[in-house]
């Protein structure tokens, strides 16, 4: 199967995010030339499979094709039917009834139906509903006679209808005629993937080819992103994706990258411009070769939603919550491994006790942790709860962190971007680890204003730090902002690796002290920042909270074990 | 009572284009349980049993007095809303009815009344209601956030009727045919939804373009006591579009809104009282707002009427986003307009 595939609903002035839009395409491609032109590019970018809805002008497309038979001899076609407008208007004008007899009679034409109806004395009362579908198929493909066609979908507002309708006998025969008559493949397109597979697990459907809109915002994908994750996930079927990058909200590498690892086989997109087919072309192909030739079993475990990318040692966990206790180096080459390997986005949560005591609070705070490829452990609270409990737990702080990762990362040209802190700390920051580390790449700053962003100002944001292409993004709103705006953004973000590190801005800025070295090493950094920062009183209240009852738990269960 | 521990027994009156719809989204809902169709149609109640397996009547009288139903959505042509929907109140069903509540707004004074002797759960298919766009706008009007409206402009053209329909009930104004009753009223709807209903309607014009008995255009102006001044057209024999398209535009003394169905602008002239939006213009796509469904079909806000539909008779709820009785504020707009291109026309002899 194709598994780059071009879409056609620019041509047909299809567009879910802008009417705007949608009208500069009609204008554009009102010529059969402009629509020729944009496939003749996707063909010579090497583009094989194309997708077309049966609206009444692809006919003319098609005739293109038939009459320049050379000129598209590796031609694939997906047809997708039905073009659902064509039907609606003919219902409005002439009822269902009418409108049945019209197409199943009349080839679309109201005059021809009522010859042939008075010819035959027939309508399609008198006829059985499945005949009627396969009645209207067979109009349907008779635009594509004769053309090298690979799988004919039905289109999702139909299939959507009949899952509703729970009518998985009618997807059967529509599989069953699609194959018998047209020697292909039926597929569906579907706006509400698990709930499809469900029904078609029921069926005598085996491995069909499923098309939904697959992207990480969620976008055109019913009920939600994470159903959809697991349903990938279970292969038991042919996944290929749309709508990727959910009308232009999500930037071309990332989208392919997140459909790519959820385990799709075939990607269709639209577009209209060189530049962006080529472009599209290539970044989907080469994450499928990436995804080929190695990494595969990892990239699709990480997509399925289900687990995470495995880290050198499994998590240990305090009161449940996991932290890895491992060496600095082992977290820095992981981190170099999935940098170059273009690696979808991944966080690191910095852990420390405070960050537990929400984390028990709040379901989305826990998640950010257990979600993290490593959850490093911040402050002797963690590893005394830990010793409790009979475990040793590392330290690996946010500051060290920074640090560590700026000295690994200079040779190996890290892009470092830094986002957040105060006004003004992000810039110092800069400045002052660029005086220590003169080698040291920064990508871009950023400090958000303390309100919430406006949407303009966030999707601006999120702009400006894709195109710094920074492999490292730390991100210093402090807790739990960082951890949240971590989580809502990560799918927008083209950035490997996105880290919260709140306090590590305030040191590297110079606007909070660093401990003493020897109050470091005996683990009461904490009472050196209370001394000099007494709002800190009410944070380390939850904090010895958090502390004293992870100590009770994993004493308790260390003694019943 | 509605008892929690099973499925809502459910009905669909007229099993068109809207009920099927209707059907195939609350079919898969996990409370809901349809157990009767009605449609004049042999055919369709032919082919309904065979496929669905359900119960099916040719008069709604007789489905609603033996299906003991929760809820019935109400999808037949607007000129038996009434009777169709009394029945139901009168038996206590809780009753979703498709667009518009009735042909007059004396059907639908009918309507409220029979309501407030035996209340249920009602509302009507404004589906625009539920779209995460006016949603948005609606937001924004209701914390006021650009001050009093100055005027507004609300346009929605579309291809539906391309020639002259003879038959069927969408060619008869009596059985609510016509682009005013069938395809403006979401329009209008619209207006009384976000901005209110207008005091006064003038200078209306109805259009016949390619139907012999309905008007195919309307015109109208609308003005408030509060001095905002609007204007509507509709328009569904407009061949240069591909779908129904939707465009609002609202001046206000602190900014301006201009909206379709997939995204809007909103222009602030001073710094905004929300953090959601900046001064200047800020553009808003329906990605970035879309809040996700449990199952889709035509489009969210499809699910999203019905589902909050049946929310409403799980709580058993007395208010209502799109009620009866926003459905018969809309419905006397329309008889407004329709009473003042009348009066426009007579004066032109």
């Amino acid at each position: 199967m194709d598994r780059v595939i071009l879409g056609d609903n620019q041509f047909f002035g299809i567009n879910h995010m802008s009417e705007d839009k949608a009208q500069a395409q009609a204008e554009r491609f009102q010529n059969l030339d402009a629509i020729i032109d944009v496939i003749d590019i996707a063909y010579d970018a090497g583009i094989r499979g194309f997708m077309f809805n049966t609206h009444a002008r692809v006919a003319d497309i098609c005739d293109y094709f038939r009459s320049h038979p050379t000129r598209y001899a590796d031609l694939r076609i997906y047809p997708s039917m039905p073009y659902a407008y064509k039907y609606a208007n003919a219902v409005n004008e002439s009822g269902l009834i009418g409108a049945l007899n019209q197409f199943v009679f009349g080839g679309g034409s109201a005059g021809d139906a009522a010859s042939t109806m008075v010819r035959g004395g027939l309508t399609v009362v008198k006829r059985d509903l499945m005949d009627v579908m396969r009645i209207l198929i067979d109009l349907e493909m008779k635009m594509f006679r004769d053309l090298n066609v690979q799988a004919i979908f039905l289109q999702n507002i139909v299939t959507d209808l009949l899952l509703g309708f729970k009518q998985g006998d009618v997807l059967s025969a529509f599989n069953a005629h699609v194959r018998d008559r047209y020697g292909v493949d039926a597929a569906f397109n579907t706006m509400n993937l698990p709930a499809l597979i469900e029904l078609l697990e029921k069926t005598d459907v085996d491995n069909p080819l499923i098309c939904s809109s697959v992207n990480q915002i969620g976008y055109l994908m019913s009920p939600n992103v994470a159903s959809y994750e697991e349903t990938l996930a279970r292969a038991n079927f042919r996944p290929m994706a749309m709508s990727i990058l959910a009308s232009g909200a999500i930037p071309v590498k990332d989208a392919v990258q997140y459909v790519v690892d959820a385990g799709v086989e075939s990607i269709v997109f639209g577009a209209s411009s060189r530049n962006h087919i080529v472009d599209t072309k290539t970044i989907i192909e080469s994450a499928f070769h990436a995804r080929d030739t190695g990494g595969r079993q990892q990239h699709a475990r990480r997509a399925s939603g289900l687990t995470r990318p495995v880290p050198i040692a499994a998590p240990l966990t305090v009161m449940d919550i996991p932290v890895h206790s491992v060496p600095k180096l082992d977290v820095l080459q992981y981190m170099e491994a999935s940098i170059k390997d273009n690696h979808a986005s991944q966080h690191i949560c910095i852990t420390n006790t405070e960050s537990m005591y929400h984390a028990l609070r709040r379901p989305d705070h826990h998640r950010y942790i257990s979600d993290a490829a490593f959850s490093l452990c911040d402050g002797m609270g963690i590893v005394i709860a830990g010793r409790a409990g009979g475990k040793k737990i590392r330290r690996f702080n946010g500051p060290v962190l920074v640090e560590e990762a700026t000295k690994f990362g200079l040779d190996r040209e890290w892009r470092h971007f830094f986002c957040g802190g105060q006004e003004g700390v992000a810039e110092s920051m800069r400045d002052s680890l660029s005086a220590k580390y003169p080698k040291m790449i920064i990508a871009g700053v950023y400090s958000p204003p303390f309100r919430d962003l406006t949407i303009s100002e966030e999707r601006e944001m999120i702009e400006i730090i894709n195109s710094a292409k920074p492999d490292i993004l730390w991100v210093g709103l402090g807790l739990l902002k960082q951890e949240a705006w971590i989580t809502r953004l990560k799918g927008q973000l083209d950035v490997p690796w996105l880290i919260g590190v709140g306090a590590a801005f305030d040191y590297h800025a110079g606007t909070a002290k660093w401990a003493p070295t020897w109050v470091q090493k005996i683990g009461l950094e904490w009472l050196y920042r209370l001394f000099n920062e007494p709002r800190m009183l009410k944070r380390n209240a939850y904090s010895f909270a958090f502390m004293f009852k992870a100590i009770w738990h994993e004493f308790r269960n260390r003694k019943s074990d | 009572m509605t008892s929690p521990l099973r499925g809502l027994r459910g009905a669909i009156a007229g099993f068109g284009r809207m009920g099927m719809t209707h059907y195939s989204i609350l079919n898969c809902h996990p409370d809901v349980e349809f157990v009767a169709i009605c449609d004049p149609s042999s055919f369709i109640r032919n082919k309904v049993e065979q496929h669905l397996g359900i119960d099916t009547f040719g008069d709604h009288e007789e489905m609603i007095r033996e299906s003991s139903l929760d809820f019935i959505l109400i999808a037949t042509p607007t000129g038996t809303h009434k009777d169709c929907a009394l029945e139901a109140i009168s038996n206590g069903v809780h009753t979703f009815m498709e667009k518009p509540l009735a042909v007059t707004p004396d059907d639908g004074a009918t309507i409220l009344r029979a309501l407030s002797e035996n209340p249920v759960v009602n509302q009507v298919g404004y589906v625009l209601r539920f779209n995460d766009i006016f949603l948005a706008i609606k937001e924004i009007l209701t914390d006021n956030l650009l001050g009093d409206i100055i005027s507004f402009k609300a346009e929605v053209r579309g291809p539906t009727i391309l020639r002259d329909v003879k038959e069927g009930w969408r060619a008869k104004k009596s059985q609510g045919g016509g682009c005013l009753h069938d395809f403006a009223s979401h329009a209008v709807d619209l207006i009384c939804y976000l901005i209110g209903p207008p005091n006064r309607v003038s200078g209306s014009a109805l259009q016949k373009i390619y139907s012999a008995n309905v008007d195919d255009a309307v015109y109208s102006t609308m003005t408030y006591k509060s001095g905002t001044v609007g204007t509507l057209q509709a328009n569904w024999s407009d061949a240069s579009y591909r779908k129904p398209t939707y465009n609002l535009d609202i001046l206000c003394k602190g900014g301006r809104i201009v909206a379709d169905l997939h995204q809007f602008k909103i222009f602030f002239r001073d710094e905004p009282g929300s953090t959601k939006y900046r001064r200047g213009w800020n553009t808003v796509y329906v990605t970035d707002i879309a809040e996700p469904v449990r199952f889709y079909l035509r489009g969210y806000e499809f699910t999203r009427q019905l589902d909050y539909f049946i929310e409403q008779i799980r709580d058993a709820a007395t208010e209502n986003l799109s009620s009866f009785q926003d459905g018969y504020t809309t419905d006397r707009i329309i008889g407004m307009i329709a009473a003042d291109a009348d009066t426009q026309r007579e004066s032109h002899g």
